[in-house]
């Protein structure tokens, strides 16, 4: 039995689902689809190196089949999780291609129905340790599915570190972390790619050893980034341009921030001045009970949230799924921080460092992030 | 050369090609993906009929191994077919589900594999003509594919039936229509999937061309004339109204619903367009009003040149944007003569017609007989 490779396997199947569970709180937090797909994603590679499990624990030819129904059944769970990868970060992208998704779901398809076909690989017992081989057929199907994976995920996983490494709103930390979690999921991917060869396809302890080893630093960085900085995949230089707090009672501007991007004045109590009318309007005529949250200008969106006694507002050039919670969010701080002052005061100018922490990753200038952890409220709201 | 088969196969190939032609055109027109995804699934049917269609020339012992190579490829193709037709329907729904059209394409990917594998899809000479025969893992994702077909696509004609039960005398013909793709798509489909394991396998096909050539006729005939009924399911529409930009009056409003709006269109339209400019001052910006998001509910609103369309519905959807820009222009282009004059909405009433084209829907009977 090899001992390494089964530590290695109990260490990858724990690594996996811890971070699938962080990813899980994530979603539950900002319930964008990105983190749901993410989630999903996570739980299928928890599943998959379990399936090493049974070239280690069971040696010798009289337990082919066992090896063979084990591992396939389990491994398989990776080619949905990458699919999923590539469902999250369409929904990342400005205008998620749902057909790329299902494109991607249907070559997952014919890569686990070719893993089950038995004249499309072997896994025979040299004697000493279980020797996979696939066959040209496979092998064929294994260069579409990867390749189309990296076509679709690599491009923007690059222009996001781009982004990351420009806007100097990030760390050195979460820097270095978002570059580990690439880095070692493209030499995992690497390692998997690779012995798919005939020819440097050796032993399964040893792929799965080259791997494994990748896959684990790969989901600890990943982990430790979502922790550390769990919107920084939204990371953007110049789509938000403007984020007002007013109190709703006299639409009197609390709070004005503008972000790099927007040179112009906005006149806030003017926004917030139409939203309220337009609710009391709207909400009447089409009978709803819920509040107008959207207004779409142009390419201009303006997402509106209601606290308790405060209105905000966030204008951005294009519709982005999580700025609807990081909103409620930031009502939810302003209220706990300043509920008692806001009809004293007039202006919250120190509110403004809240509000660069808490949307850092749209943000294009060096301040240190405070906002390290996910906020228990913002979990409630959620 | 089976020269009935092929017939057949050549007017199952011809009419795909139009089906899958016309949709495109309604994406390109009216934009939502339905039409999008039904014009990709009829483009891997005419692969899966064109697939018959060489099979049926190639009916000789000869080209045993070729027939076997062109079936595995079509046949392929029919996972595909059905996989975007089943996909369509979601998009013609509220909310399309998406895990189940991912779990379709995934089982789309195992299904395809499984005709290049020799243990489950073969061919065989039995002395005068080559028969098919598929392997138990093939007819059961069949079977699965069935009932997610199912399940995707019986709430859509639940939703378009119980639309023809409001406004019988408006979609007789639509019904009948219907009623002829319904029945002429399950023949289609039953009589192939008979036709699987079964030495008569070219008396089920050409049945199922047949069937097929109803099913495409009737498609056609509806996309002419109804082009949005498949989406029937999808809205819950309040109220349409056309303001005049230069005073923000409105000129035309048509109500979805048995009761009155609540509250005057005059007053929805004052406080939109007022709103819009004062947005616009706030902004600093030149883009005029489009959206309002109630959650579920929402404003649209569309800028022409002379007017503005507003249309305030519980549920939203971008099919609505593209037939509300279709009917202001149509607005502009019959009445720009009369828009900057002194004119009562009455004087417009003859623009109801091409709403209830448009719209039809969510046209309520009450309307529907009125006009």
């Amino acid at each position: 039995m090899d001992i390494v490779g089964v530590v290695l396997v109990i260490i990858s199947t724990l690594t996996s689902l811890i971070a699938a569970r962080t990813s899980y709180d994530t979603f539950r937090t900002f319930g964008t689809t990105f983190y749901r797909y993410l989630t999903i994603a996570l739980c299928c590679f928890t599943l998959m190196p379990l399936g090493y499990i049974f070239p280690l624990l069971l040696p010798g030819p009289e337990n082919q089949i066992i090896v063979l129904v084990g591992m396939i059944s389990l491994n398989a769970w990776a080619y949905g999780g990458l699919a999923c990868i590539v469902g999250g970060v369409e929904y990342l992208k400005d205008r998620p291609n749902t057909l790329i998704i299902d494109i991607a779901f249907l070559l997952a398809g014919l890569v686990v129905a070719g893993r089950f076909l038995p004249s499309y690989q072997e896994i025979i017992w040299n004697g000493e340790s279980w020797e996979i081989i696939f066959k040209q057929p496979l092998m064929i199907l294994f260069g579409l599915f990867y390749t189309f994976i990296a076509v679709s995920v690599l491009p923007f996983l690059l222009l996001l570190w781009y982004r990351i490494k420009t806007s100097g709103s990030f760390d050195f930390r979460t820097r270095a972390l978002y570059l580990g979690t690439v880095v070692s999921v493209i030499y995992s991917a690497i390692v998997l790619v690779v012995n798919r060869g005939e020819s440097v396809a050796s032993s399964i302890f040893l792929h799965s050893q080259a791997y494994l080893i990748f896959s684990i630093l790969g989901t600890i960085f990943f982990r430790s980034l979502l922790l550390a900085s769990p919107t920084i995949f939204f990371a953007t230089r110049d789509d938000l341009l403007y984020l007002g707090i007013v109190r709703t009672r006299d639409n009197e501007a609390l709070v004005s921030y503008r972000f790099p991007r927007q040179d112009k004045e906005i006149l806030s109590y003017l926004v917030t001045g139409v939203h309220s009318t337009l609710n009391t309007i709207l909400q009447e005529a089409i009978q709803s009970t819920e509040d107008l949250n959207q207004i779409r200008i142009g390419r201009d969106v303006i997402t509106v949230a209601k606290g308790r006694r405060i209105t905000g507002f966030i204008i951005s050039d294009r519709e982005i799924e999580i700025l609807n919670p990081l909103l409620n969010f930031t009502l939810e701080l302003f209220e706990r921080k300043y509920g008692h002052e806001v009809l004293a005061r007039h202006s919250f100018p120190e509110f403004e460092h809240e509000v660069s922490d808490i949307f850092q990753f749209a943000i294009q200038s060096k301040i240190t992030p405070r906002w390290l952890n996910i906020p228990k409220g913002l979990r409630k709201e959620a | 050369m089976d020269p009935v088969t092929f017939l057949s196969a050549i007017i199952v190939v011809v009419c795909s090609v139009l089906v899958s032609y016309f949709n495109y055109r309604n994406y390109r027109r009216i934009g939502t993906r339905f039409f999008l995804y039904i014009s990709i699934s009829y483009l891997a049917f005419f692969g899966w009929s064109t697939g018959y269609l060489l099979q049926s020339i190639l009916m000789e012992e000869p080209y045993l191994e070729l027939v076997h190579s062109i079936a595995s490829v079509s046949n392929s193709l029919s996972w595909i077919f059905v996989a975007f037709l089943i996909t369509s329907t979601e998009y013609a729904k509220k909310k399309p589900n998406r895990v189940l059209i991912e779990t379709l394409f995934l089982l789309t990917g195992l299904g395809i594999i499984l005709y290049f594998e020799d243990a489950f899809f073969f061919v065989e000479w039995t002395g005068s003509m080559i028969r098919y025969v598929e392997g138990f893992p093939i007819a059961l994702i069949r079977f699965v594919f069935m009932m997610l077909g199912a399940v995707a696509v019986v709430p859509v004609f639940i939703g378009i039936f119980k639309m023809f039960k409001k406004n019988p005398a408006r979609f007789d013909m639509a019904r009948k229509a219907t009623i002829l793709l319904v029945i002429s798509g399950v023949i289609s489909i039953a009589t192939l999937v008979l036709a699987q394991s079964s030495s008569a396998y070219w008396s089920f096909f050409i049945v199922s061309a047949i069937a097929a050539c109803i099913f495409i006729s009737s498609t056609l005939w509806i996309l002419e004339h109804h082009p949005t009924l498949f989406l029937a399911a999808r809205h819950d529409l309040v109220e349409l109204i056309i303001v005049a930009k230069n005073t923000g009056l409105p000129l035309y409003s048509f109500g979805f619903e048995e009761q009155d709006l609540p509250i005057n269109p005059e007053i929805v339209s004052a406080f939109v367009t007022s709103a819009g400019i004062a947005l616009q001052e706030a902004m600093q910006v030149k883009s005029y009003l489009e959206r309002f998001h109630f959650g579920e509910s929402e404003a649209i609103i569309t800028e022409g040149l002379f007017v503005y369309g507003i249309i305030l519905t519980r549920s939203s959807s971008d099919l609505l944007n593209s037939l509300l820009k279709i009917v202001v222009d149509e607005f502009e282009a019959a009445y720009w003569f009369k828009i900057s004059d002194e004119v009562s909405t009455s004087d417009f009433a003859g623009f109801d017609p091409l709403i209830l084209k448009m719209f039809e829907f969510d046209v309520p009977k009450t309307i529907t007989s009125a006009t």
